[in-house]
């Protein structure tokens, strides 16, 4: 059922079997997977059912390192999130795509590496996350996905490169295709516009109420056997941080690893790619629609890509990060806001260049994400505001290194290297350098000026990096309690009746989109608690 | 001036490398009485059956390009030269591979080998292959001598 906080007397205090703190992609995938297990569930979630700039300005705080950008314009905190039912996936671009088997081992040379459980531990879940995702299937192997799709991956492959496949649902806002089942729940309520201030706690080594209030001042509380956070990777760290009944560091912060290495992927609009092949080569980057054969969603159609990845050999040869890129087709506007440039298709670039280009439809511009190294100093905390519930607000300092950068560029390099080497094309590397008047230059006929800087004036040292709005491993997932702060069942490794969900618990970012290991890690900890409650 | 994706396009395929090769570099030297001089291994180095001695090698000959050539192609050959600061042609001959070995050789396989060995060359940010590059560079010094 879905309920409303701002209807209860003050005071009020409720229980239930489990308590989720949000309803994002994480909370509300708990939920449907807890609902008829025979457990009653709370879930508390800030927003209501719909964007309230009152309730979104919680999400407010400062960054105090670099800032979360695209291309050179900032990103406040408040725009990478989203507080209602549904939370981020509300605005979400529906990239999927399962972490790789190196992700999970411990890497020579690269700074807390490896996570305390297997890829091949992840493969059931991630399977299950299908549904909820609302993608085919668990396959993501390319043979399956050039038949489905009728369309060949790039021939672009050696033991350093190799093409992958993204499913893309369209995209799935969470809070929309599931509201109508979590209304219609008797075990699970839903209850809308409590925003949960503190974890009261005794000792520290249990949760005994999760403290929460509505922006009209209506305060209240829950009681629960088990209680998950699944506010964020930004908002899970600052609840705890926040949670100081016991110790002023916070909840399960005596190691000092609550909003610690928050790590986010390096977006960069790397350049341009030339076809040699010409244009068929590029038929499975623009990728196509496939129909859901089969489960709670068939029928339905989604999308499915091609794209280009470093090998796990590769990676486990050279100590290095993991870096993808996505041929863009038809997108030369590449890098300037959709909003204001539309998306150019092929025929209007083909019309824009005119005699000028001999096979406009030949060209493709690289957009590439990367994994950064683990840094303990990249951090949530907490600044000196507070924000309309009396909580402080996130200071965020996020930080990554030269070295980050000097990978991301080797990366891009290696790969542009596969794509002469297979005979595919050449590609240009001009990191960072677009600029959002690219357009107007195209006009002009010179494609070099589609980037506000010319190539020698790209400050490899310097040049900006994007995010993906990805925020991780604030609450990494570890054996050792004194390298992060859930164990592998994304139990607090001291808090014994609190668990967390969503990316905050990955022990380390790997390149892939992280939504659906998020939804396969919240199918897992369902399975989890059921097996610990019931 | 930077290189614009036309000029890159023309390198497709073995692009100038194959103009090199397919104007006869190796098999006539407009420098020497005509007689043939093939590419040493080493090209600074000459190899008897005694000793190993450094020696000013053979000029190598320099080829005559056999179409009219791409303007695309000779300013991206300026722009290796200017990127790289190489000039010398017999230098950028002497380096560029296969020459001289086989008039048939396969210029696309000679740069996807390049690409695969990892010897490449960033010129405007275009990752190349050091023969396509040096090729483009032999093209342009060739024009600018009025030769092509
Ligand atoms: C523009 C954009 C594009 C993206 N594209 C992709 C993509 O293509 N692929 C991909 O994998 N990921 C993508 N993401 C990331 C994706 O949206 C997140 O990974 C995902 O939504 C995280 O799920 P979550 O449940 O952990 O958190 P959220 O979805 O953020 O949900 C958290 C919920 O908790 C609630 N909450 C917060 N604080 C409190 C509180 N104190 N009390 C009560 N409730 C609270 C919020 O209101 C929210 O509903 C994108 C993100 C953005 C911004």
């Amino acid at each position: 059922m879905l309920t409303d906080a701002r209807s209860l007397p003050s005071g009020t205090r409720r229980s239930a079997d489990v308590c989720v703190i949000g309803a994002g992609a994480a909370g509300i995938t708990l939920a449907m997977e807890l609902m008829g297990s025979g457990l009653s569930v709370i879930v508390l979630e800030s927003g209501g059912t719909d964007v309230e700039p009152d309730t979104q300005d919680l999400a407010a705080g400062d960054s105090v390192g670099r800032t979360l950008e695209t291309l050179d314009n900032p990103v406040r905190l408040d725009q990478t999130r989203l507080r209602y039912l549904g939370g981020t996936t509300n605005h979400w671009a529906g990239f999927c795509r399962p972490l790789s088997p190196i992700d999970f081992e411990v890497r020579e040379g690269l700074r807390r590496s490896g996570w305390p459980i297997s890829h091949d531990d992840l493969l059931p879940y991630w399977d299950r996350a299908t549904e909820w995702v609302r993608i085919t299937d668990g396959d993501f192997g390319l043979d399956t996905w050039e038949q489905r799709l009728g369309l060949a991956a790039p021939a672009i492959g050696n033991a350093r490169v190799e093409p992958f496949v993204f499913q893309l649902t369209y995209p799935t806002l969470f809070g929309l295709l599931y509201r109508s089942d979590l209304e219609a729940s008797v075990d699970v309520e839903v209850m809308l516009h409590a925003n949960v201030v503190n974890l009261a706690t005794d000792d520290g080594r249990a949760v005994t109420a999760v403290q929460a209030r509505t922006l009209e001042g209506i305060s209240f509380d829950v009681t629960a056997t088990a209680f998950v956070l699944a506010t964020g990777g930004i908002e899970n760290a600052r609840i705890l941080l926040s949670s100081t009944d016991a110790d002023d560091s916070g909840l399960g912060n005596a190691t000092d690893q609550v909003g610690r290495h928050f790590a986010e992927h390096l977006q960069v609009y790397a350049g341009f790619g030339v076809a040699e092949s010409g244009a068929e080569a590029l038929a499975g980057l623009a990728g196509d629609e496939v129909t859901i054969p089969s489960g709670r969603h068939a029928g339905n159609r989604h999308g499915a890509k091609f794209a280009l990845g470093l090998t796990d050999d590769h990676l486990r040869d050279e100590a290095t990060t993991g870096v993808e890129m996505q041929l863009l087709v038809g997108n030369l506007d590449a890098g300037r806001p959709a909003e204001e440039a539309g998306r150019a298709g092929t025929s209007e670039i083909s019309a824009l260049l005119g005699h000028r280009a001999e096979s406009p439809e030949s060209v493709v511009s690289l957009q590439a994400l990367a994994e950064q190294e683990l840094d303990p100093e990249s951090r949530v905390g907490l600044g000196r505001a507070t924000d309309a519930t009396g909580m402080r607000r996130v200071e965020l300092d996020w930080r990554y290194s030269a070295d980050d950068r000097a990978r991301v560029l080797g990366g891009l390099r290696t790969i542009a290297e596969a794509a002469g080497e297979a005979g595919w094309g050449r590609m240009q590397l001009i990191p960072g350098g677009v600029h959002a008047d690219a357009i107007d230059n195209l006009v002009q006929g010179e494609y070099i000026t589609l980037y506000s800087a010319t190539p020698s004036e790209i400050d490899l040292d310097n040049f900006p990096i994007g995010v993906g709005f990805h925020h991780m491993c604030t609450t990494r997932m570890t054996d050792d309690r004194n390298e992060g702060v859930v164990d592998p069942d994304c139990r607090m490794h001291d808090v014994d009746n609190l668990w967390v969900a969503g990316s905050s618990v990955f022990s380390t970012p790997g390149v892939a989109t992280p939504t659906y290991t998020i939804v396969a890690l919240a199918v897992r900890l369902a399975d989890h608690l059921k097996s610990v409650l019931l | 001036m930077s290189l614009t994706r036309r000029q890159t396009l023309k390198l497709g395929s073995g692009g100038a490398l194959a103009l090199i090769i397919s104007g006869g570099a190796g098999f006539i030297d407009r420098r020497s009485d005509g007689e043939v001089v093939s590419l040493p291994d080493d090209p600074t180095t000459t190899t008897t059956s005694t000793s190993t001695t450094t020696t000013t090698a053979a000029p190598v000959q320099v080829p005559s390009l056999p179409v009219a050539v791409d303007a695309a192609v000779i300013a991206l050959g300026r722009r290796v030269i200017a990127t790289t600061g190489e000039d010398d042609l017999q230098t950028l001959l002497r380096a560029l591979p296969g020459i001289g070995d086989d008039p048939l050789v396969d210029a696309a396989a000679i740069v996807r080998d390049d690409f695969a060995q990892r010897r490449t060359v960033s010129v405007d940010g275009w990752v190349l292959a050091e023969s396509e590059a040096r090729a483009a560079a032999v093209v342009a010094l060739l024009c600018e001598a009025d030769e092509c």
